[in-house]
């Protein structure tokens, strides 16, 4: 066991190099965007002195690496920033978005586990036949369909011909419906597809095959020795594609008028709210590392190869 | 007393691929006594393993065993349910497989592995199962099975692990062992060892063992009697005594003769000409003509029946007036 | 003069027959063909098959449904939305081709030097690849789109920024499964140079994956252009970009649901038809990419 905590150990460790990187990486790029906030706000009409005073308290006056050093000094206290735009602390207009970007993103994920998987599987176990056949159908349909295009659609056809759910904005649970839905759908095409995929490969390993000479029920066979197995790379995967389901949360906040993080980076681009886009980014970065740490972890957790592996190097 | 324990019978398995249907074993018959090691011996993709699959009813898609049977003490297995079927499976017929690597399963412990059939098919509480499982990682000669039964197939060496096969596959006692290629991924001299522990066990348990193998010496040294396949068709049939001493069919001749034993220096190696026919399409009437120096017309357009022609000795060639 | 007649009749040989084969593999890939081949043929013949030019406004007649002239109905402009859909194939396949392009450009170099040296090299280029593969597609683009601007030729950069790492891996795969095979230890014996080996030894051999890899990333390079140009940031109109007027239809589907609708389904389709051809020419000739 104490193999699996030194894993552990290195994993976290090599993230939190990391975390420190992204901000700095970030912070370069950001130097190098073109526009300048400054004459944003000012306005057209501003003049040198107006210029001259709000680059001072916005702390755009010093150079840059000055800059870089409070970014980092703050980013560790929890402050990331004034947004040029709303005029507020970048982390409180954080904290009130992430709420409702979770209330999307969660239930998104547990449907595509919960809903996903067991179809993958058991159309692996049905191949050739009907389910087989129309699961692989709705998988690749889904898959050649930009979200924004199904969200459109479904708010079309279930928000404004039927009528069922309003289509932009919050109020109350009904609301979340259709964006969750445009999450999810594709979502759970993806890990039905994988579930399928690997269920099918691990059917025709040579250990289920023992499995079954040994006289074993079938039940046993195909939960305890083929499931068992083929959900290592389907978990995994779940963990590697975590971020990128987050990344869909611009487009469909966007649409749905979602007062989530994701409306927001969007938001901010087209402004040119920098610090926020900074952030928001940065927080993204983070979950990504965190993510894929999670998914080495559970990795080895689930399968004795890796994790053996480790205590013999 | 003297009923075999497997009487197979004109059994066909096909598999029906998008290029067309291989007949992999096309009219197979043979029997297998009680106590005797009996080799099923035959080039790569003669239809060896596919038998032996098929004798378990373990044909994967998409294959499919189309007519035939296979008595085994009387009852035809071909016509059981498949939870029937399952009760015989590891309990009166196991098989222990050619790649003991990959037929482990990388995820459960040796000793949960060992445990499971006996758990499975005596009922058995698993503290039992367990103890008795450690038993038998004992019995195949793996030292200190304590410690290994708690250890993941892949920490294991070769040998260790098909050990641990014929540990799992034995622990039921079943009357009868299919043994397909246990031995072609060990080194040698694991591979006397491992055969040693077969023997043993079969006269310990009293067990009968269908050897599937493509080494001739094999045959010589462990075999009572033996079946030479071909093409999806048994062409020989006899003791190993027989068979080595008078090779009746002329593909057995070529096989003993491409043996590279013998005292006298030769000056190449023997060979048989042509080479193995396509699955899905098998040449007309013998399968083997194309390739045999004692072709004649008949040969061309007949298929040789499987004859007795001495007792115990059967040949299926037109040589022999068949 | 000869051979090069000869090698390239041998590809379009090649080529042909692997087109039967597909149409021949499964009915899913059938369609796919036939759907491939559709929006190729509406995307050269676009002059043809338009009523009228994508961009040529008609204000009086703007907003209609669905009818006889205007199939697809008319937009805020009262420009005709099947013309435009159809011009649209255009951009779509261009700006996806274009963006494979440069993503096959960038990692299949990338992956060569990495399977090939192996070591420091390989590490830095692979740990690379990996990093850029696990940040979301979009948020990346979008970093790089706010970097270098708006525009469709950015789009395509961005986009191609994001997917590389893909060819990347598997190219490097390829490259580590032949180096160790005698052509290439032959190759050195005779004192050929790395960069030798590299372009004439390796790269062939992994052409053939990389074509399968890029017609199954095909359609994640449209959908992610299309995508971009749907937030604004890609094309500008009056380019008759599927996604741009997707954004144009958003804001109208109340009133003229179709301006959305339509220009969807294109993208569907086109989608669709190279992931079902892509998936027929992996089952064919490579099943081991199925990631």
């Amino acid at each position: 066991m104490s193999a699996m905590l030194r894993y552990v150990t290195k994993k976290l460790l090599i993230g939190a190099v990391i975390v420190i990187l992204v901000p700095t990486f970030i912070f370069l790029i950001m130097q190098l965007v073109p526009g300048d906030p400054i004459t944003l706000m000012a306005g057209e009409r501003a003049t040198r002195e107006r210029i001259e005073e709000l680059k001072r308290t916005w702390g755009l006056d010093k150079p840059a690496y000055i800059q870089y050093l409070y970014w980092l000094r703050n980013l560790l206290t929890g402050n990331m920033g004034y947004s040029y735009i709303h005029k507020q602390p970048v982390a409180y207009l954080i904290k009130s978005r992430l709420f409702y970007t979770i209330v999307l993103t969660l239930p998104a994920l547990l449907l595509s586990f919960i809903i996903g998987v067991p179809l993958g599987v058991i159309a692996a176990l049905k191949r050739g036949k009907f389910i087989d056949n129309l699961t692989e159908g709705v998988v690749t349909f889904f898959y050649s369909m930009p979200t924004y295009w199904l969200g459109l659609m479904l708010m079309l056809i279930f928000g404004l011909r039927l009528g069922w759910f309003p289509i932009s904005g919050i109020s109350g649970a009904k609301s979340a419906v259709l964006p969750i839905l445009t999450y999810a759908l594709p979502s759970i095409a993806t890990s039905a597809r994988t579930a399928r995929t690997e269920m099918l490969e691990v059917l025709t390993e040579d250990y289920v095959r023992t499995a079954w000479a040994k006289g074993l029920p079938s039940r046993k066979v195909i939960l305890s020795h083929a499931l068992r197995n083929a959900l290592i790379p389907v978990t995994v995967m779940f963990f590697l594609n975590l971020p990128w389901i987050i990344g869909g949360a611009v487009i469909i906040e966007t649409i749905f008028a979602w007062p989530g993080m994701g409306s927001l980076l969007y938001k901010s681009i087209v402004k040119q709210d920098y610090p926020v886009v900074q952030a928001i980014v940065f927080i993204i970065a983070v979950l990504t590392v965190i993510c894929n740490i999670l998914g080495d972890i559970i990795a080895a957790f689930l399968d004795p190869r890796i994790r053996l592996e480790q205590e013999e190097a | 007393m003297n009923e075999p324990l497997l009487d197979v019978r004109n059994l066909r398995t096909y598999f029906y691929l998008s290029e067309g249907i291989v007949k992999a074993v096309d009219g197979v018959s043979f029997t297998v006594n009680k106590d005797e090691v009996f080799c099923l011996v035959g080039e790569t993709g003669c239809g060896k393993s596919v038998t032996a699959l098929s004798i378990m009813r373990l044909v994967p898609y998409p294959g499919r065993i189309v007519s035939g049977s296979v008595l085994y003490e009387g009852t035809d297995l071909l016509k059981l349910s498949e939870e029937e079927m399952r009760l015989i499976r590891g309990r009166e017929i196991a098989m222990i497989f050619q790649n003991p690597m990959r037929s482990l399963n990388p995820v459960f412990t040796i000793g949960y592995q060992v445990a499971e059939a006996p758990m499975v098919h005596f009922n058995l509480p698993s503290r039992d199962a367990w103890n008795k499982a450690v038993d038998l990682i004992g019995k195949v000669k793996i030292p200190d099975p304590e410690v290994r039964a708690k250890n993941y197939p892949h920490v294991l060496s070769g040998g260790m692990r098909q050990r641990s096969m014929i540990a799992m596959m034995i622990s039921c006692e079943p009357r009868l062992l299919i043994a397909d290629e246990p031995t072609t991924s060990v080194d040698v001299t694991v591979q006397a060892q491992l055969m040693d522990l077969l023997l043993d066990i079969k006269r310990k348990q009293k067990m009968s063992i269908i050897l599937i193998t493509h080494n001739f010496g094999l045959v010589a040294e462990t075999g009572d009697r033996a079946a030479v396949m071909y093409s999806g068709k048994i062409v020989e049939i006899g003791t190993v005594k027989e068979i080595f001493k008078e090779p009746l069919h002329p593909y057995t001749q070529g096989l003993l003769q491409c043996l590279p034993i013998s005292f006298e220096r030769k000056k190449e190696l023997n060979f048989i000409p042509g080479t193995l026919p396509s699955p899905i399409n098998p040449p007309k009437g013998c399968r083997f003509h194309p390739r045999c120096s004692h072709a004649t017309e008949k040969c061309k357009v007949e298929e040789p029946p499987l004859i007795e022609l001495k007792k115990g000795h059967f040949v299926a060639c037109h040589l022999y007036g068949g | 003069m000869l051979t090069s007649l000869n090698s390239f009749r041998k590809t379009t040989n090649r080529f042909m027959s692997t087109i039967i084969s597909l149409i021949r593999y499964n009915k899913a890939s059938c369609v796919g063909v036939v759907l491939v081949l559709g929006i190729i043929v509406i995307a050269i013949g676009a002059p043809f098959i338009a009523i009228k030019h994508y961009a040529e406004v008609d204000v009086a007649n703007r907003l209609q449904p669905p009818s006889l002239s205007h199939p697809f109905g008319t937009d805020v402009l009262g420009r005709d939305v099947f013309s435009r859909v159809v011009y649209g194939a255009r951009i779509a396949l261009g700006v996806g081709l274009l963006a494979i392009f440069v993503e096959v450009f960038v990692g299949i170099p990338l992956g060569i030097v990495a399977g090939y040296f192996g070591g420091k090299i390989d590490k830095i280029i692979s740990a690379l690849g990996d990093a850029v593969w696990a940040f979301p597609p979009i948020v990346l683009a979008l970093g790089v789109v706010t970097l270098i601007g708006p525009g469709l030729v950015n789009v395509m950069i961005a986009i191609a920024l994001t997917y590389w790492p893909v060819f990347t891996r598997v190219t490097r795969a390829k490259v580590q499964s032949l180096i160790n095979r005698e052509f290439i230890l032959a190759a050195r014996a005779i004192g050929e140079s790395d960069f030798n080996i590299m372009l004439r030894y390796l790269l062939p051999n992994v052409i053939p994956v990389n074509i399968v890899l890029a017609t199954l990333y095909l359609p994640a390079a449209i959908l992610s252009t299309t995508a971009l140009s749907f937030l604004g940031f890609g094309a500008q109109p009056p380019t008759p970009d599927w996604g741009l007027m997707l954004a144009e239809g958003a804001s109208q589907l109340v009133i003229a649901p179709w301006i959305a609708t339509f220009p969807g389904i294109f993208i569907v389709i086109t989608a669709l038809g190279f992931n079902l051809v892509g998936d027929g020419l992996r089952d064919l000739l490579d099943p081991k990419l199925k990631v």
